[in-house]
């Protein structure tokens, strides 16, 4: 089994409540495949760098799942059969999954939700990233960290950019 | 006969790969905030013989810009700015 993970940008008009309905089904096709999802983690509206489909924000939406070429066929198709989603788009982190160390992970990353620690997630950040994934065990808080401490920062930064256009 | 070491014109700096040099740094097309150092304002990738990096950390670079373009985090080509 493969890793992959899929950025998807909605459109930022829409309600709350059709997020959960999109996401629904997006978390089903997962299993039919015998896929496993990681994690779905919602970055939020954030500016984005050119207008898609005469948007200039867009509600970014990250989806971390193991699973082979089949499911993530489905799931872009499904996608692009969607017009609430802008954009779309699917890398491969993985080549050969451990399950073993996945578990872990996302046991870790249960465990990590309820603690309100952002500063001493936040620092140990750069070192597990990127390479380090197939550890496994400082993978899951890290990246979870990682979206909650760059969003805000990001779009300000962005903002202030636009300003000055 | 040697000949004599011929002075420099200009003293260039020698560049150091930057994640070489300090490995906690990770290159990763989610974090567009790290990238954007490696771009001109414009835009662009700024090449290997500007920016010092190593083959192997352009490439993973390069990469990671690209992916964050096309998921519109980081400009194809942006604007100027008009004063």
């Amino acid at each position: 089994m493969r890793r992959y993970e899929t950025v998807f940008i909605l459109n930022p008009e829409l309600p709350e409540d059709q997020h959960k309905l999109l996401f629904d089904k997006l978390n089903g096709l997962v299993p039919e495949d015998q896929g496993t999802l990681v994690k779905l983690d919602e970055w939020g509206q954030k500016r984005l760098a050119y207008e898609i489909k005469k948007h200039t924000r867009g509600y970014y939406v990250l989806m971390d799942f193991c699973g082979d070429g089949a499911l993530v066929h489905e799931i872009e198709r499904n996608l692009r059969l969607d017009d609430r989603v802008l954009k779309y788009m699917t890398v491969l982190k993985d080549n050969a999954v451990d399950m073993e160390a996945l578990e872990a992970e996302m046991e870790a990353a249960k465990e990590q939700t309820p603690r309100p620690e952002p500063v001493e997630e936040a620092s140990g950040e750069g070192e597990e990233k990127g390479d380090s994934e197939p550890t496994g065990t400082g993978e899951a808080p890290v990246s979870e960290a990682d979206p909650s401490e760059n969003t805000p920062e990001t779009s300000n930064q962005e903002e202030q950019e636009n300003g000055t256009t | 006969m040697a000949r004599p070491k011929r002075k420099r014109r200009l003293f260039r700096r020698r560049k150091v790969c930057r994640f070489c040099a300090d490995t906690s740094l990770s290159i990763d097309y989610k974090d567009p905030r790290t990238l954007r150092f490696f771009t001109t304002e414009r835009g662009k990738i700024i090449p290997r013989r500007v920016s010092g990096n190593c083959a192997k950390h352009q490439r993973e670079l390069t990469r990671a810009i690209k992916r964050a373009r096309t998921i519109a985090l980081m400009p194809y080509a942006a604007t100027l700015r008009h004063y």
